[in-house]
Parts: structure tokens; C-alpha cells; sequence
């Protein structure tokens, strides 16, 4: 009897570590957590009308997946850095990929090709009517950031930066977990809250 | 030659009949008006004001309407958090609206109090002490927009979700759970 509840002293902690480190979720993700595999998207069409599936960036070294909009005013105002980043590591191999689901006002295919000529988007800028992508990320806001790492797992997510103002922003989460990840380290921010308009999910 | 002077009496008749109309329309339009205009205040605050709002309200019930002039549903379902302010006020709910806008910015501030006033925000209204930036999300512990919170008569943290967590709270929803909360 002793030895036995000797054992369990002994091995009910391990037990616990073990579950407790196994089954943290995210801190603002309720669906996918740090170092989870990218959900698959299957096959989105992009405002070039061309198809796009997470596996046609296999040369990439990292990718960045946005979930933005064409109407959310917060998203609007990243769509200049989303533009920005494309161009500054684009030599590097990091690739930008936004996929807007919401299918409200202002959201539908043409006026997302309008948006994207307009601002002369570098990067595809995807349409996902079902919106499954979003949920199986467990996107809740745009723009919500999801850095993916060469074996296509998640390294961060959360917000792109720390302020919607750009000229007052002092941490560029996105940018530095980008550039600690081609140092090949891990970021040392893996999750911030993401912030902005809330994705219109349909029933 | 009779004739028309009697049709210039009635007609000076019809023109004062019409001016005391106009007169007390105009009155009554005044006295509507200046029933609907309070007083609106804005205070820039965060999370230490917000709590003190529901530290006063002590066996009280406090909705928390997080919005912002740029959040269009939120704009859109404003008028129904003043309508629950102006039904429940006396059943014991208090309601407080946070604007997650640039509180820096005079014109911005300007838009949020202009909206409040027209909307009859007669409830403590905050603005974001920190804008919208990472850091008031994070100091409110919201993410997305619009977004409620209710304090129990205890002065316990509810957050508002829908049946589909990912879905916006509804009006129906918001309904639905202040009256619960009033009826504890």
C-alpha cells in the first residue's frame, strides 16, 4: 500500500505536467494553439482570379496569413503594412496570403478585386465565402495574423502590431517574430491579442 | 367691394391661426428637444474608472457597451443600450458606454460626444484612455467590436457571448441576459 501511494505521489505530478503542458490552449485562441499544424484552406480563388492552396507556397519560408476585410476600418488601415511587409522580406521568402470571409456589405468578390487594383495589393488577397478558414484558424477579428513557420505550423498569431496608428506603434509583433524565425530561433512572442472588428460569421 | 375685405379677414383669421400653430409647434418642439438633450459627459478612463463606476453601483447591475464611431454595428446597436437605459434604470441597471476611439485626438473625441448627445446617452460614457490600440484591448480584456460586458449585482464579470461564440451578441441577447441579471 505504501509503495503504491508512493507511485501515485511520485507520478501523479508527472501525469499532471504532462497534461497541463499538453493541453494548454492559446491564451486568445480558443480553436488552434502555437505550433499546431496550419489548417489547410483547401483551394481559394484570389482577386486575380487565380486558385490558391496553402501547399502552392512550398518554397516559401514563411508565410503570413491575414484574415482582413474590405469595410472593417481597422483592417483597412493595415492593408499599407500588410503592403509594406510583402515588399521588405518578399527576398527573403516570407509570403503574405489575406483571406477575407466575411460576406456582409462592401465584402463580395468584386468589390474585393476593387480593392486589391486600387491599393495595388503585392500579395493574393483570397475569398473564402464558407468562411471555414476562418473557423478552422479561429480567427475572430480583422486582421488577425498567423505566422506560419517552413513546416507550415503556426510560430505566431495574434495582431500585427500593438496600435492601429501606425506612427505611435512600438511593438511590431509580426515583423520581429519574422525576423527571429529567419534567425532561425523561435519567436519570443508567439501570441498577442489580436484586436479590430469582429468577423461576421453566418449561421 | 364687401367681399373682399371679408375675404382679407378671414384670410389675417387663417394667417394668425396658422402662426399660433406654427407658434406652439415650434414650443412644443423646443420642450421635446430640451427633454432629449442631457447633459453628455465624456471622461477618458480605463479599466480603473470602469471598475469604480461598478464599485459605486454595489447591488446593481452594470452593462458595458464597448464601441467605437468607426465599428458600424456597434453605431448601429447603440440605440438599443440607451433604450435598455431608459427601461431598467429604475429596476437597478446601470449602464456605462467605453469608446475605444483616440481619446487624443480633439476631433475624434469631438465625433464621440457628438454621437453620444445625439443618441441620449444619458449614462456614464468613458473613452479609452489608450486609443485603440493593442494595449486598451488589453487593459479592457476585449478583442473584437462591438462587444458587452455585464457586472452582476456582486459586481462579477460577465462577458457576453453568443450560442456560436464566434456570432456578435445580438439585441435579443443582450435583452435576454440583462433581464436575468436583474432578476437574480
Amino acid at each position: 500500500m505504501a509503495t503504491k501511494s508512493n507511485l501515485l505521489v511520485r507520478v501523479l505530478p508527472a501525469v499532471m505536467l504532462v497534461l497541463s503542458v499538453c493541453c494548454v490552449a492559446a491564451e486568445y485562441n480558443t480553436t488552434l494553439d502555437v505550433g499546431d499544424a496550419a489548417p489547410d484552406w483547401g483551394a481559394l480563388v484570389g482577386t486575380d482570379e487565380e486558385t490558391y492552396r496553402l501547399s502552392d507556397f512550398g518554397d516559401k519560408e514563411l508565410i503570413v496569413v491575414v484574415f482582413t476585410c474590405n469595410t472593417c476600418p481597422v483592417a483597412v488601415d493595415y492593408e499599407g503594412r500588410m503592403i509594406a511587409l510583402q515588399k521588405d522580406y518578399n527576398a527573403k521568402g516570407v509570403q503574405v496570403v489575406a483571406i477575407n470571409v466575411n460576406t456582409n456589405d462592401g465584402n463580395d468578390y468584386e468589390a474585393m478585386k476593387v480593392r486589391a487594383a486600387e491599393k495595388q495589393f503585392n500579395f493574393p488577397y483570397l475569398y473564402d465565402e464558407t468562411q471555414q478558414s476562418a473557423r478552422d484558424f479561429g480567427a475572430t477579428v480583422t486582421p488577425h495574423v498567423f505566422v506560419l513557420d517552413k513546416d507550415r505550423k503556426v510560430a505566431y498569431m495574434g495582431a500585427f502590431d500593438d496600435h492601429r496608428d501606425e506612427s505611435k506603434v512600438e511593438n511590431h509583433h509580426v515583423r520581429t517574430a519574422i525576423d527571429q524565425l529567419l534567425d532561425g530561433k523561435t519567436p519570443q512572442v508567439t501570441e498577442t491579442r489580436q484586436f479590430g472588428c469582429g468577423i461576421k460569421y453566418h449561421d | 367691394m364687401v367681399r373682399l375685405p371679408l375675404l382679407r379677414r378671414w384670410l389675417l383669421v387663417g394667417l394668425a391661426m396658422s402662426c399660433v400653430c406654427g407658434i406652439l409647434a415650434c414650443s412644443g418642439a423646443g420642450v421635446s428637444s430640451s427633454d432629449q438633450e442631457v447633459a453628455i459627459e465624456l471622461t477618458t478612463g480605463g479599466m480603473a474608472e470602469l471598475q469604480q463606476i461598478v464599485d459605486d453601483s454595489q447591488g446593481k447591475v452594470v452593462l458595458v457597451d464597448f464601441w467605437a464611431t468607426w465599428c458600424s454595428p456597434c453605431r448601429k446597436q447603440f440605440p438599443h443600450t440607451v433604450e435598455l437605459h431608459e427601461q431598467y434604470a429604475d429596476d437597478g441597471l446601470v449602464v456605462v458606454s467605453v469608446s475605444m476611439d483616440d481619446s487624443e485626438d480633439p476631433e475624434i473625441r469631438e465625433q464621440v460626444l457628438g454621437f453620444l448627445t445625439k443618441m441620449g446617452a444619458g449614462f456614464s460614457n468613458l473613452i479609452s484612455r489608450h486609443g485603440d490600440s493593442q494595449q486598451a484591448f488589453e487593459e479592457f480584456d476585449i478583442s473584437a467590436l462591438p462587444h458587452y460586458v455585464l457586472f452582476d449585482r456582486d459586481g462579477k464579470r460577465h462577458d457576453l457571448t453568443s450560442p456560436d461564440p464566434a456570432k456578435p451578441v445580438t439585441t435579443e441577447i443582450l435583452d435576454q441576459r440583462v433581464a436575468e441579471y436583474l432578476d437574480r
